[in-house]
């Protein structure tokens, strides 16, 4: 019933994604209209989903409402943070009436919630082991999952403008975005190798992550992996400038979008440092004995807090070009998402709740 | 000198020091950290053989312990000197705020009020004002300037904190087995820190859900004595930490530590009534029923079997404790047999028509308790304090001023303005209510 939902909810943003794209290519209003209404409703579909799990949690194992929310294990806190980012961003559609954001949106968190499903992270409910069983889980988790999700709208933001301002593919903000693009979609196919191979072994608990690729035992693997992804890579820096003449055609306001990846990330920014660390510290200080023990999660937290703060004091300063802004915020949104994924699944330590 | 501070408090010099202390945070969360067996294992799982040499390097390196060498501490001292002198800076702005009346007024607005009438109504709005020969000037939201004076000195303050719990506090463990106790703290580096008092500890219980391995609760139950005498009695808790005389206690580990004083607490149902208490230890002979004598020989913390029925002990935790019973009559053995803990039945003896039902172990767990003293932690906290209010701060109160002449025009006041706002891209905007009066 639960995963029924959600899987409901995932295709809705996918859905809401096509006619986002569509809505961009041929301006009917229509089609803005109704990729807007999937939106709306894949976030009703998702925030009872979520509901029904807080409810069942508790019902189940819940000694308290505050302490049953739904965000303690990898399954949870990605739907968590899909279900976020569509709410921010539909927030965000109805302030600013600009749709152009809500292709990339509605593609990450359709594609978040679906990919869950189909490398089945454990989407069992679990009762709380010690550490979290306290009510500053929903106060320090889901503020750094607000924050992250700034962090995404900014990043999206910034690499609209990227890909709209670099003109030359000899300019470094052209080489840097082709350059991610081609990475993350290189390892978008890993993910998918792995959970065809999973699939086809039907043994989800042997699902270990890359080991279709970068992780394989076969060195030859690893290689033909390195070279995909090269591959992929040229690829992007080859086809970017048609990319950029196919969204030039949206005539997105450059500077709007500069502005708007500054006020997302000074959004996360202030929601990170109070949400993600000084709760974060105050709870450590009363489970662990100690506010700070730069444990994984909490320096690669610290590196991203730093980078994010060289970027807003790099825009206040003006000293900056408006590129070189931009590449820090789409490096600063790469190291949230280490933080949150690579620290779990590669680096072991306290925060040691989000494996797969 | 005057060269060497601008250094230490410019822009570049602060990048630097940040770049370098994001390098080092980097390597250290994938350098194992610190000393132990944990950090011995992975390395051996890098380096194999040589992973004794690695780690002789990473010793001599400081690698091992990154965050607490001298070149990170250094680097963060001179982030410290480098946010205090930036934020000096800062200061004459906060105090001062936009004072160049030589501004080019380009805005205007045309209202029917007199000149006295447009100064009363700006001062009830809030706006504070001043005057410098024919041009006015009035500002809002004064005390956003301060904003990232407050939250920089927020950050100093923390790790001012930092700094002084690292050279006036420590941070080491004690093991406690039930029944015994304690007056001294193990450091990290092998020391031991005084505290001053006994801990005792009087029992540990570690809770799992349901028939699973998961962990529910870890309790310990401490009394703490000062001169033999016990002063306070409390249970520790995950999250819920102890507190005396500035050192605080925490549940981190527990563990079971088999010995000779450990002792079997169990009972006896005859014909499912007749119950009698025991507490046995081990090797000691006792009376079951009747002719028969019993005697606990083994002890197993999690007893689990292999696929041919043989029982072996799965792990350390007392996840499904049992004891091994072995039954006399007459100094001939005659029985044994495991008594699990969470399955009441494997006591059930049919020959003598008992049961024997297994309650608790005690003396044979201790209780790992994380103890800090830390003197800076207020210090941290004020800081989080400051920080929050910087923020505050800075997201609600956006400094504004507007500057602006009055002059008679066809019966009405020609109003010629320009706004000069802190923050370029605001959340909020006094001059949007300056407008306002006089749209």
């Amino acid at each position: 019933m639960l995963t029924d939902l959600t899987a409901v909810s995932g295709l809705l943003y996918l859905g809401a994604m096509v006619f986002y794209t569509g809505f961009l290519f041929f301006r009917k209003m229509w089609l803005g209209r109704a990729a807007t209404v999937l939106c709306v409703l894949g976030v009703l579909f998702h925030a009872g989903a979520f509901l029904f799990r807080w409810k069942s949690f508790y019902s189940l194992y819940g000694d308290s409402l505050l302490r049953s929310v739904p965000i303690t294990n990898l399954y949870e806190s990605l739907q968590f943070f899909a279900l976020l980012l569509m709410v921010v961003y539909i927030i965000f559609e109805f302030k600013s009436r600009m749709r152009a954001a809500g292709a990339f949106a509605a593609a990450v968190a359709g594609a978040t919630v679906l990919f869950i499903d189909a490398v089945g992270a454990s989407g069992q409910m679990q009762p709380l082991v010690p550490a979290l069983q306290s009510n500053w889980l929903l106060a320090h988790v889901s503020l750094s999952f607000i924050a992250y999700v700034f962090f995404a709208l900014s990043a999206i933001a910034a690499f609209l403008y990227l890909i709209l301002t670099s003109a030359k593919r000899t300019s470094a903000a052209y080489i840097f975005w082709t350059a991610v693009v081609g990475i993350a979609t290189s390892g978008l196919f890993a993910l998918i190798f792995d959970g065809v191979i999973a699939y086809f072994n039907g043994d989800l608990a042997k699902f270990r992550l890359f080991s279709a690729t970068l992780n394989n035992s076969l060195t030859a693997v690893k290689l033909m992996f390195l070279f995909f992804t090269m591959f992929v890579v040229l690829f992007f820096w080859y086809e970017g400038l048609n990319i950029r003449k196919v969204l030039g055609r949206f005539e997105l306001d450059t500077d709007k979008l500069d502005v708007l990846t500054y006020k997302f990330a000074v959004m996360g920014f202030a929601i990170f440092t109070v949400g993600g660390l000084i709760f974060g510290a105050v709870w450590a200080e009363q489970a662990w004995g100690r506010y700070w023990s730069w444990d994984p999660k909490e320096t690669w937290a610290f590196i991203t807090w730093l980078v994010y703060g060289v970027y807003l004091h790099g825009r206040i300063t003006g000293r900056w070009s408006k590129s070189l802004a931009a590449c820090l915020a789409v490096i600063g949104f790469i190291l949230t998402i280490f933080t949150y994924l690579g620290v779990n699944l590669l680096l072991s330590g306290l925060h040691s709740y989000g494996s797969l | 000198m005057k060269k060497i501070i601008n250094f230490l408090g410019s822009a570049g010099f602060a990048v630097v020091l940040v770049s370098l202390i994001a390098v080092l945070s980097v390597a250290g969360s994938f350098i194992p950290q610190g000393d132990g067996a944990a950090v011995m294992d992975k390395l051996s799982s890098f380096f194999g053989s040589d992973a004794a040499q690695v780690h002789a390097f990473l010793i001599s390196t400081g690698l091992i312990d990154v965050y607490g060498s001298a070149p990170f501490l250094v680097l963060m001292f001179l982030f410290a000197v480098n946010l205090v002198l930036c934020t000096l800076k800062l200061v004459p702005f906060a105090r001062k705020g936009f004072n160049n009346y030589n501004v080019k007024l380009a805005e205007t607005a045309s209202v029917s009020l007199t000149e006295a009438e447009i100064a009363e109504k700006l001062a009830k709005a809030g706006w504070k004002s001043s005057r410098e020969g024919s041009v006015y000037r009035v500002s809002r939201h004064a005390c956003g300037r301060y904003g990232v004076i407050i939250l920089h000195a927020g950050i100093v303050a923390v790790l001012l904190g930092a700094f002084i719990g690292r050279t006036a506090g420590f941070n080491g463990f004690m093991n406690i087995l039930e029944g015994t106790y304690d007056d001294v703290a193990v450091l990290p580096s092998g020391e031991l820190a005084s505290l001053g008092f006994e801990v005792r500890c009087d029992d540990f219980e570690a809770e799992y859900y349901a028939g699973t391995s998961r962990p529910k609760a870890y309790t310990s139950r401490v009394t703490i004595l000062e001169n033999g005498a016990e002063v306070k009695s409390a249970d520790i808790d995950v999250n819920h930490p102890l507190k005396y005389k500035g050192v605080v206690f925490y549940q981190t580990n527990f563990g079971v530590y088999p010995n000779k004083n450990a002792r079997v607490r169990f009972h006896t149902e005859k014909n499912g009534s007749e119950r009698k208490d025991m507490e046995v230890s081990f090797g000691e002979l006792f009376m079951l029923t009747g002719d028969y004598a019993g005697k606990i020989t083994d002890f197993a913390p999690t007893l689990a079997s292999d696929s041919e029925g043989r029982i072996y002990s799965a792990s350390d935790e007392m996840n499904n404790p049992a004891f091994l019973l072995e039954v006399y009559k007459v100094d001939e053995p005659v029985l044994r047999g495991w008594i699990l803990k969470n399955r009441p039945e494997s006591g059930f003896i049919g020959e003598l028509g008992l049961s024997v039902v297994f309650d608790g172990l005690w003396g044979i767990e201790y209780t790992g308790l994380s103890v800090k003293k830390d003197p800076g932690t207020p210090i941290v906290y004020a800081g989080f304090a400051i920080i929050f209010l910087g923020l505050i701060f800075i997201y609600f109160f956006n400094y504004t001023a507007v500057f602006f002449t009055v002059e008679d025009k066809d019966g009405k006041r020609l109003i010629r303005y320009a706004v000069r706002r802190q923050r370029r891209y605001p959340f909020v905007k006094p001059d949007d209510g300056f407008k306002r009066l006089f749209s």
